[in-house]
């Protein structure tokens, strides 16, 4: 059966079988012929845009808004310690609480409110701790957020609890 | 087309031309993102929506995109998921059975001012309106956005075989469709 006597290009046989799938279906694809009410309807657009639209569309992205987040995003590493010394701290605080009054009676709107109104003196340095246990937290994260910063996102953390998440904490 | 992208994606990973790399990415690709988009969801306000977010999350996104794929087919998948989910989200809120759908459709069609309304190309926009999503959306690339089947591949992620085969039901339906409207079709 084989003919050394006449060359073929080196893989020849192994592509041949890819190739003609490829005729075929390409053959298929001829819209003109397999769909011709199709092929009678024109391609060009029937869509029209707004004149200009194109030209002002970077402008009317709302990026600034977007960094914003995105800079969230980027301490992200930290909601997972934050979220740590949450917890901590509410348990703390349940400890105060539960001098005074039961806790089955506290609306939770109290201990939100006392979160908020005590959000200074929250343990920073428990923050450096953890994330140097951690070992995943760059140290150059913290140094990059203002106290305000700060604030803002131990707010944020307190806030994403859901009520039933705190309860169970308490 | 190579060269522009690598050429964009060096200007994104450098902090100071990213902004200006972003810009060239977005001229560069919200013409045909906007098409893609447009075609999926019809109107030019619901395609401006998609198209912000698709950009929005682009951005979010960049800097992580190693270059396993092509930017480009990265982009599309982005416009795709992001139609989509713009298409479901606003399903959930229409409990509207296909006929109705078609006809509601034709309807705002007809009242749009961005819309070349002729007979015909309603007719072709309620055929591939009753597509399943995936042929619909394989059918729109091919044909109109005439991207290889490879590229769809890797936009899509699904066979090139099964792309083919996808797209030469949705021709069918489509041609059916049309030769059973065929009184409204003067092209």
């Amino acid at each position: 059966m084989s003919r050394p006597d006449k060359n073929i290009p080196k893989g020849y046989f192994d592509n041949l079988p890819q190739k003609m799938s490829d005729l075929i279906s390409d053959l298929k694809d001829d819209v003109q012929s397999s769909a011709p009410h199709l092929y009678r309807i024109s391609k060009e657009k029937s869509y029209k845009v707004p004149d200009g639209y194109f030209d002002q569309f970077f402008n009317s992205l709302n990026i600034d808004q977007s960094r914003t987040i995105s800079l969230i995003s980027r301490f992200r590493p930290l909601v997972a310690a934050a979220s740590i010394i949450g917890l901590v701290t509410l348990i703390w605080v349940s400890g105060i609480l539960k001098q005074d009054q039961d806790i089955e009676m506290l609306a939770m709107t109290d201990v939100y409110s006392y979160y908020y109104d005590n959000i200074d003196e929250l343990d920073h340095d428990l923050i450096w701790e953890i994330s140097e246990e951690e070992g995943s937290i760059e140290e150059s994260l913290f140094e990059d957020l203002s106290q305000s910063e700060l604030d803002l996102f131990e707010e944020t953390i307190i806030s994403n609890l859901t009520d039933q998440e705190l309860l169970d904490i308490l | 087309m190579e060269k522009l992208e690598s050429q964009i994606l060096q200007m994104i990973r450098d902090d100071q031309s990213f902004d200006r790399g972003f810009s060239m990415l977005v001229k560069n690709y919200q013409e045909k993102l906007y098409w893609h988009i447009r075609r999926m969801v019809h109107f030019h306000e619901d395609a401006d929506d998609v198209l912000q977010n698709t950009f929005i999350k682009v951005f979010k996104n960049i800097k992580g995109f190693k270059g396993e794929s092509k930017l480009y087919t990265w982009l599309y998948r982005i416009a795709s998921n992001e139609a989509i989910s713009y298409i479901n989200k606003n399903k959930k809120h229409q409990s509207l059975d296909m006929e109705s759908h078609l006809t509601h459709l034709e309807n705002k069609l007809k009242a749009d001012e961005y819309f070349n309304s002729e007979k015909a190309q309603i007719v072709l926009v309620k055929a591939i309106e009753h597509l399943p999503e995936k042929q619909r959306v394989v059918f729109n690339m091919r044909y109109y956005d005439e991207l290889s089947y490879k590229d769809i591949s890797e936009i899509l992620e699904t066979s090139v075989g099964a792309l083919k085969a996808s797209f030469h039901h949705a021709v069918k339906k489509i041609e059916s469709f049309i030769t059973q409207n065929i009184d409204h079709v003067k092209a």
